[in-house]
């Protein structure tokens, strides 16, 4: 997880690699096509299946990769890719497909049926269908079939494959709802900056959710272009979304476009920017002019004004409005404030008359709605999105070299999601923490990279990481864990991989050797992450274009939401340990110690809690708040055979020659950790199944 | 000389006026700072900003005005404008940040010392800048707000000053209730963007860059 920025990168490129493939004729598959067709679905399918969604990202991630799971997704991807290119044709060749899917659907449901659904439940179809139907969870009614037939022209992949008008009704028509349902109370009790905004303004933070949610895709999509040229053609495509949404007069999200443009991230390519051209550049500074802060916004006040209905305007200027109002005159309890009430009162009045906007006149996609809607975004995880798009910024063009922090600010995600180095504690009160804050004091000149490369061991939160977090984490945890099963056939499988991580913390006996057994197992296949061109031999199941494009699916799930969880949580791998540096990047660190650590596993990322004081293992005496949060890919774990340490156990990274010790408080505990680790890591290697639950053939 | 009002500060300052203005403001109108305040919601960013733009006068605060947030003040005998931009409000609008602090030529970071997490957050926010300013000297104060608030507070306040030392800035705590130390936190700031940019001027001309390291070096001493 955590890899968003690949999702839809990987797709698409895959996507491209898989074109020429999809014109072979093939028989063998055509019962994956309505798998793959739900799977498709399964990007885009509206919140209302994110539930069920949400619960069934893991297994199916473990699925696919098999010998029949490569040529699964081989044959989802070409199916993909075939949707997408009925989605610019003409009806007429909808059409056709659509009879041809149906064809195969009904094969499906003849033949693939029975066997997918009940018998073999590793077809990745059965959950995608599922989750794409969101209907409940039972098995007649979630047969793909109906589904994929209404669906069937319904897949997209890329905002370049929608038409800017398109794109802007749609995001209009999505955002007009949710704003039109902010109440006058949420508004004038100006908590939405509180803790419990979410109870008190839940349709403020919902919209303002929106806003960052089309920003982030924004920039995601002008990320994936990997060359500058393509990434200006993505970007000319959101300029011309944007002059769409301006006709349309919806500010907000023309706000989250210009800002996505602006920030950090898009705003440093600068070989991207000068292939716009003179116009586009023209249109988006016009754009960006609106949107001044200069002179108290007043661009943007006098744009508003001379605007006329249907309007959705930029929140974010009357909530800044209502604090100072809020604040200039305070209500103390009693009669309110004359004034208060005056100016609080415009400022509704204003906004309520923004919300009797109509723009009905605007037709429904199904499909682009369903594209937008299928973006994933956590609000809570966007620290760590930002950072990712921010290192893929980099990656696609690099800072100009100077200084010692550029070079560990491009090294591998990874690597940079966990930054650690001796300076860690300078806040931990540990015994690193003099060398630590006399490392950074003597620090050189800054340079632009990664933020959580300056920010050691010192940050234990970010900004937008609420106080939940921390629960939300464990939420997440559900989704790999049993727990996932409503189906039956499928919480069996879902046992079989992940070995009932809930109990590892109960230590039974007889699940360490199921771990055991797993972990012994997936030594052999870890090796499909980011060292996998390293690492020929973990290919040799399967050739490597099938394991990549099997990667490409996988990622996609493992930035599932985690903020629609199943309350059946339960407790995951988690625990109090030590840690310490052994090497980092294939150098002994000039001083390491032991630093404590609630870690938890979360999807597959190590999560790092830091302590609140010097002594205590239970989950109080450390933060809510996580300090690190780590990637598995790439990782393996081994419990050393070290003998002055019996408790303890390795993370080493294959390619990074990164290794941390960590000490647990029994070798027992050891053995948990490092075989789930091994686990997780392992879930983007390809595991072959058991041949008897392929059922097509 | 930071504790005193601006009032106070303009008639102290009045007998040593001319050569430094002459000097330093060639250039017709008075020079405006760019102030960002930033820093998680609630912490009093916005309590800050009103304290110091309009003290007791409050009542003429109209949220809409183009200078609602812009200032005359006299600065060591100088008079210039403060133009200060709060976001308050519209902290979880993260995507804006980028872009507004890019316009900004000087940081105050606040937090509250009552509430830890705000404390966490002005790490992120400290990066944030760097990232998009690319300047590691750039203007920039941590401010614990709600110093009024001792017996709340929670976070200590060696750690605040050893964050402040780590990150080569100053530290002040403030109380916007009580009014301590507001005008100190934006008169700070001021002269530090003031010479900042004298020195860039300088720099750039090719003059002075003596000045420039000897002033950096006090900052690493810090």
């Amino acid at each position: 997880m955590m890899r968003y920025s690949e999702i839809s990168r990987d797709l698409s490129t895959d996507n491209l690699r898989y074109s020429e493939l999809s014109r072979k004729p093939t028989t063998d598959y055509n019962g994956c096509a309505g798998q793959a067709y739900a799977s498709a679905q399964f990007k885009q399918s509206s919140p209302s299946s994110q539930t069920l969604q949400s619960q069934q990202p893991r297994p199916t991630k473990q699925r696919s990769p098999n010998p029949n799971g490569n040529a699964h997704t081989l044959a989802c991807l070409r199916q993909e890719k075939a949707q997408k290119d009925n989605q610019m044709e003409p009806p007429a060749t909808q059409q056709a497909s659509k009879t041809l899917n149906i064809k195969s659907t009904r094969r499906k449901n003849s033949i693939g049926c029975l066997n997918s659904f009940s018998s073999s439940p590793d077809s990745p179809g059965c959950y995608y269908s599922i989750a794409a139907s969101a209907a409940p969870p039972s098995k007649s009614q979630s047969l793909p079939a109906h589904a994929s037939i209404k669906q069937l022209d319904a897949v997209i992949l890329s905002a370049l494959r929608v038409p800017a008008d398109v794109l802007a009704n749609q995001i209009t028509l999505l955002d007009f709802p949710v704003f039109a349902m902010i109440q006058p109370d949420e508004l004038s009790s100006c908590a939405w900056t509180k803790k419990d905004k979410h109870v008190n303004t839940p349709n403020i933070v919902a919209f303002t959710k929106r806003f960052n949610h089309t920003s982030f895709w924004t920039v995601q999509e002008i990320l994936n272009g990997e060359q500058p040229k393509q990434r200006a053609e993505i970007m000319t495509h959101f300029i011309k979304v944007a002059k769409k949404l301006h006709e349309l007069n919806n500010l907000h999200s023309l706000f989250a476009i210009i800002s996505a443009m602006q920030s950090a991230s898009i705003y440093r390519l600068k070989k991207t920017w000068s292939c716009l051209s003179k116009k586009d550049r023209q249109s988006f500074d016009r754009l960006s002019d609106i949107f001044s802060e200069q002179d108290n916004w007043s661009n943007l006040r006098s744009y508003l004004e001379s605007l006329r209905l249907p309007c959705i305007p930029y929140l974010g200027l009357f909530l800044t409005d209502l604090i100072y109002i809020d604040l200039a005159h305070p209500h103390k309890g009693g009669l309110e404030p004359e004034q208060r009430r005056n100016k609080m009162n415009n400022i509704l009045r204003v906004i309520s008359n923004y919300q009797q906007s109509d723009y009905r006149h605007l037709l429904k996609h199904e499909a682009t709605q369903k594209y937008l809607t299928s973006i994933r975004y956590i609000e809570e995880l966007q620290n760590i999105f930002v950072e990712d798009q921010y290192q893929r910024s980099l990656n696609l063009e690099p800072a100009p070299p100077s200084g010692p922090s550029s070079s560990s600010c491009s090294s591998k995600e990874s690597f940079n999601v966990e930054t650690v180095t001796p300076a860690l504690g300078c806040l931990n009160l540990s015994p690193a923490k003099t060398i630590g804050s006399m490392r950074l004091a003597s620090g050189t000149k800054f340079v632009p990279g990664h933020r959580k490369c300056r920010s050691l061991g010192t940050k234990f939160r970010s900004s937008s990481l609420p106080r939940n977090f921390a629960q939300k984490c464990q939420c997440c945890i559900v989704m790999i864990a049993p727990g996932i099963g409503t189906i039956s056939n499928k919480r069996c499988r879902c046992r079989r991989i992940f070995g009932k991580p809930h109990n590892h913390v109960d230590g039974q006996p007889h699940h360490l050797h199921l771990e055991h057994e797993g972990g012994q197992q997936s030594q052999r296949h870890h090796l499909l992450d980011d060292s996998v061109l390293e690492h020929s031999d973990a290919l040799s199941q399967a050739d490597l274009t099938s394991l990549e494009s099997a990667e490409g699916i996988m990622c996609d799930f493992s930035g599932s939401d985690c903020d629609l969880m199943s309350p059946e949580a339960a407790a995951a791998m988690q625990g109090c340990v030590r840690r310490k540096t052994v090497q980092k990047e294939g150098r002994k660190p000039a001083v390491a110690s032991w630093q404590r650590y609630w870690l938890q596993i979360w999807a597959n990322s190590l999560v790092y809690f830091p302590p609140k004081s010097f002594k205590g293992s239970e989950r109080n005496d450390f933060k809510r708040e996580p300090c690190k949060v780590c990637p598995l890919d790439g990782w393996y774990a081994h419990v050393s055979d070290n003998s002055k340490h019996k408790n303890t156990f390795e993370l080493c990274h294959r390619s990074l020659g990164t290794v941390y010790r960590f000490r647990t408080d029994s070798p027992q505990m050891s053995h948990l950790w490092s075989n789930a680790i091994c686990k997780l890591a392992n879930l983007r290697a390809p595991k072959p199944l058991p041949a008897n639950l392929m059922s097509f053939e | 000389m930071a504790g005193l009002t601006i009032e106070q500060r303009a008639s102290l300052s009045e007998e040593e006026i001319d050569p430094a203005i002459m000097s330093k403001k060639p250039t017709a109108g008075p020079a405006l700072h760019k102030v960002i305040m930033v820093g998680s919601g609630g912490v009093g960013k916005s309590a800050l900003t009103l304290q110091f733009m309009y003290d007791e006068f409050v009542e003429d605060y109209e949220p809409t005005k183009a200078d609602s947030y812009r200032k005359k003040v006299v600065l060591d005998g100088e008079e210039v404008q403060i133009d200060i931009l709060d976001t308050a409000g519209q902290e979880d609008y993260a995507a804006i940040r980028d872009n507004y602090f890019r316009s900004g030529e000087g940081f105050l970071c606040v937090f509250s010392i009552t509430d830890d997490e705000s404390f966490q957050a002005t790490q992120e926010f400290r990066e944030q800048i760097l990232r998009v300013k690319n300047d590691e000297s750039i203007p920039f104060l941590l401010v614990g707000n709600k110093c009024d608030l001792s017996d709340k507070r929670k976070v200590p306040l060696s750690e605040c000053q050893s964050r402040a030392q780590q990150w080569s800035v100053p530290y002040v705590e403030t109380s916007a209730k009580t009014r301590e130390n507001v005008d100190k936190v934006f008169f700070d700031l001021m002269r530090e963007i003031r010479s900042r940019k004298t020195e860039d001027s300088k720099a750039t001309s090719g003059r002075a860059k003596d000045r420039c390291k000897k002033r950096r070096l006090k900052c690493t001493l810090l």
